[in-house]
């Protein structure tokens, strides 16, 4: 079980994940082996873990769960309006380099 | 103005520090790294200076612009090459595809990466071919439909000006055959319009 904290990074490092690669979309599966390979955050986390991160992400609107006839499982992909709020975040984390 | 870092990674030379950082973006495990960095002579890591830099100046380094190019180049490259595979699929599954191969190339190390460019370019190049190959058909098949649209409608306008009076007239009339066919063509099709002259 994630603490507050840990589901909060959970969140930030699911839409930084996403919105880096859109339009690409990724099942909770996939995203949850990317995070872990490149150990992205500090602790041990499941693929719930990864799934409520998503629909909290989901229910602010940054990301989407797309369905398709071919697959039963929804592949994720960051929405525009999650990919503007990664991207402020960014430039007020950097404002040297987005000063361009 | 951020503060420099303190911790006992943060201290290594910045060499050392780059292939710590490589060595976590290539997915090698705690021990493993301090096991590297006691080989190359220094011993004073432990996992938790590790796991502190993780948190921190291995956070920043991911945020640098060349780790995130990186990323997006691959997600691109992924995208074109599941749109050039994917033709006219929907785009939810064009996405999924491009999500499936990005992790796909994740896994390889950037050395795999770079020998496999050219590769991938290759698969790029004949996919686009194919592609093109495909528009090229469409297009002929397009020719071949309206080729057969206008016998059809030419036919038509024979049945429907067979019996008038007036193309009669000009048919069984004098004359040079271009001068009739130009008067049935008025007759039929009305006068052209004026061509537009070019602007100047």
């Amino acid at each position: 079980m994630l603490t507050i904290a840990q589901q909060q990074e959970m969140r930030i490092v699911g839409l930084e994940f996403l919105a880096t690669r859109y339009p690409n979309s990724y099942t909770a599966d996939a995203i949850k082996r990317m995070l872990m390979r490149r150990q992205r955050v500090d602790f041990q986390f499941t693929e719930s873990d990864t799934v409520a991160a998503l629909t909290f992400l989901k229910d602010e609107e940054l990301v989407q769960p797309l369905l398709d006839n071919l697959h039963a499982i929804p592949a994720w992909q960051a929405t525009s309006k999650g990919v503007l709020q990664f991207q402020r975040k960014e430039a007020q984390d950097n404002p040297e380099e987005s000063r361009l | 103005m951020s503060r420099a870092r303190q911790g006992k990674v943060a201290r290594l030379p910045a060499a050392i520090r780059e292939t710590v950082n490589k060595q976590l973006y290539d997915g090698l495990s705690g021990p493993a790294i301090i096991g590297q960095l006691n080989m190359a002579g220094y011993p004073a890591i432990t996992e938790q200076n590790l796991s502190e830099w993780r948190k921190g100046g291995y956070q920043d380094w991911l945020k640098t612009e060349g780790q995130m190019t990186k990323i997006r180049e691959r997600a691109e490259l992924a995208m074109r090459m599941a749109q050039a595979a994917g033709g006219s699929l929907a785009q939810s599954i064009v996405s999924r595809i491009a999500g499936d191969m990005d992790e796909k190339l994740d896994a390889l190390g950037e050395d795999d990466l770079l020998k496999l460019r050219p590769i991938l370019d290759s698969v790029l190049y004949a996919e686009r071919l194919r592609l093109q190959q495909q528009k090229l058909t469409q297009n002929s098949q397009v020719i071949e439909i309206t080729r057969e649209k206008f016998q059809r409608d030419t036919a038509a306008l024979f049945i429907k000006w067979n019996e008038n009076e007036e193309v009669k007239k000009i048919i069984e009339g004098k004359g040079e055959k271009e001068v009739k066919m130009d008067r049935l063509v008025k007759l039929i099709w009305g006068d052209r319009p004026e061509a537009t002259p070019p602007a100047k």
